[in-house]
C-alpha cells in the first residue's frame, strides 16, 4: 500500500531531476527523544536520508526525506496477580517497549541564511509525511500458566499521516547538523488504555551532503 | 414529495442510531485465545474458560456489554450470602458445546453487618475454595450445578466524588464443579452504582 503512494511520487523526482541544478542525497544520524511521552520517553537513533533533486533552487525547493528510528528500549513495570495459593498472590513484572518509526515525507525548503564559504541554513518544511509506529512490549519472566497482568500494555501496529519541520545548518555545502519534530500520528489510538501514545520525535542529527550531479 | 420525506427522515435518523450503538469492550487477552485482558476500568466485562471453551457476558448494540448484580440474600442462618452473577454466552463461533452455558454466580458469605464499606477491604484480598461456592446454571436445566471456586478482588476501586457512589471491581476467578464442569483463567471488569446494591 505504501509503495501505491510512493511509486508516483518516486517518479516525478526522477523525471524532473535529469539535467537540472545540483542534487543532493543527504544521510544523518545522531539522537533522537520523544516528547509526546513524558513519563516513559522513547529514544531513538535515528537515520535519515533527504534526497534534494534540485538542491535548494528557489523555484523547485522540494526534496524527499526517509527516517528510520532504531528504538532503545523504554522501561516500565506492571502488577501481575494469582489464585494459586502457593504462589504469592502479586508480583512486579519489568517491561521494555520498543518503538520503531519509519516515516516518509515530502518538504519543502525556505532558506535563511548563506555565507561566502557555502554555508548554509535552511528551514525544512514537510507538511505531509507517512509514518509507521510499530510498539512491540514485552514481560521479562512472564509466567503466563501461573500469572495474569492487570491492565497490560500490548503490541500495536499503526500507519498514518504526520508533519514536520527541521532546521538544517550546512557546513561548505556537504557537511550538515540537523534539529528535526515530527508531530505524532494522525490517528486514533483506539479505546483501549496504553502506558504509552505516539512517538514525536525530536532528532538532533549530523551528516554527509553527496552531491551527484552539478552544473 | 413523500419520498423525500422519508429519505431526509432516514438521513435524520440514521446517525442518531450509529450514535445509540454502545462499544463493545472485549480486548482480547493475547495470551488466552478468546478470553479479555484483566483490566480495571469497569468495562462491565468477564471471562472465562468453562471445559476449555472461552466464554463472555453478551453484549447487544442496545445496550452494551451485559452488566453484572451483586446482592446480598438475607438467610436464617448465622452468616448471609453475596451472590455475584452474570450471563454467559460462547465466545468462538467456531466452537459448537454440547451443553449451553448460560449463567454463573459466585457465592460469598458475608456477616450479617456486611455493608459497601466492608466490600471497599476486599482490595487485594484472596479467597480460597474453603470459604466461597461457585454456581453454573445450564440451559434447560432447572437445577443449577453447584462447586467451590477461588476468587481474588485484585482491585476494588471507589469513586466518590458523587453523592451516588460508582465501585469499580476487578479480579480473577476459577471452579470446579464436581470435577466434571472446570472453570479456568475467569476474569472479570464489573462496575456497580451504590444506589444499585441493596447493602
Amino acid at each position: 500500500m505504501k509503495r501505491n503512494y510512493l511509486l508516483p511520487i518516486l517518479q516525478f523526482f526522477i523525471f524532473y531531476s535529469v539535467a537540472k541544478a545540483q542534487s543532493y542525497v543527504g544521510i544523518s544520524t545522531g539522537i533522537s527523544r520523544d516528547l509526546n511521552n513524558i513519563k516513559e520517553s522513547f529514544y531513538h537513533i535515528p537515520v535519515s536520508i533527504q534526497w534534494k533533486p534540485f538542491g535548494a533552487v528557489h523555484n523547485r525547493p522540494v526534496f524527499l526525506e526517509l527516517d528510520y528510528d532504531i528504538p532503545f528500549p523504554a522501561n516500565g513495570s506492571d502488577n501481575a496477580y494469582t489464585l494459586n495459593s502457593s504462589l504469592p498472590q502479586q508480583i512486579t513484572l519489568q517491561k521494555e517497549i520498543r518503538a520503531y518509526v519509519f516515516t516518509a515525507s515530502i518538504g519543502f525548503i525556505v532558506p535563511i541564511y548563506r555565507n561566502k564559504k557555502s554555508n548554509s541554513l535552511y528551514l525544512n518544511l514537510l507538511p505531509v509525511g507517512i509514518c509507521n509506529q510499530s510498539f512491540k512490549v514485552e514481560y521479562n519472566k512472564y509466567d503466563k500458566a501461573n500469572y495474569t497482568i492487570l491492565n497490560r500494555d500490548v503490541n500495536t501496529h499503526l500507519t498514518s499521516l504526520v508533519t514536520s519541520m527541521e532546521a538544517q545548518f550546512n557546513f561548505h555545502r556537504k557537511f550538515m547538523i540537523m534539529l528535526h519534530l515530527q508531530s505524532p500520528l494522525l490517528a486514533n489510538r483506539g479505546d483501549y488504555p496504553l502506558s504509552y501514545r505516539f512517538v514525536a520525535p525530536l532528532q538532533f542529527t549530523f551528516g554527509y551532503n553527496f552531491i551527484y550531479h552539478s552544473k | 414529495m413523500k419520498t423525500r420525506i422519508y429519505s431526509y427522515g432516514c438521513l435524520l435518523i440514521m446517525p442518531i442510531i450509529f450514535l445509540a450503538c454502545a462499544k463493545r469492550n472485549f480486548f482480547p487477552d493475547p495470551d488466552n485465545p478468546g478470553l479479555s485482558r484483566l483490566t480495571a476500568y469497569g468495562f462491565d466485562v468477564a471471562t472465562m474458560y468453562i471445559n476449555g471453551a472461552p466464554y463472555i457476558n453478551p453484549f447487544s448494540k442496545l445496550n452494551g456489554n451485559a452488566p453484572p448484580t451483586l446482592s446480598k440474600y438475607i438467610s436464617n442462618g448465622s452468616v448471609d450470602t453475596l451472590y455475584l452473577s452474570w450471563t454467559i454466552v460462547l465466545n468462538d463461533s467456531n466452537q459448537m458445546p454440547n451443553i449451553n452455558y448460560s449463567f454463573i454466580t459466585i457465592a460469598i458469605p458475608v456477616p450479617k453487618t456486611f455493608a459497601q464499606t466492608d466490600l471497599l477491604n476486599w482490595n487485594g484480598k484472596r479467597m480460597d475454595s474453603s470459604s466461597n461456592g461457585i454456581q453454573i446454571n445450564f440451559d434447560y436445566t432447572p437445577r443449577p450445578a453447584a462447586g467451590n471456586a477461588n476468587l481474588y478482588f485484585v482491585k476494588i476501586i471507589v469513586d466518590s466524588t458523587d453523592s451516588i457512589k460508582n465501585y469499580t471491581l476487578s479480579g480473577l476467578f476459577n471452579g470446579n464443579i464436581s470435577n466434571s464442569i472446570l472453570v479456568t483463567d475467569g476474569r472479570f471488569d464489573f462496575e456497580f452504582y451504590s444506589n444499585d446494591l441493596n447493602f
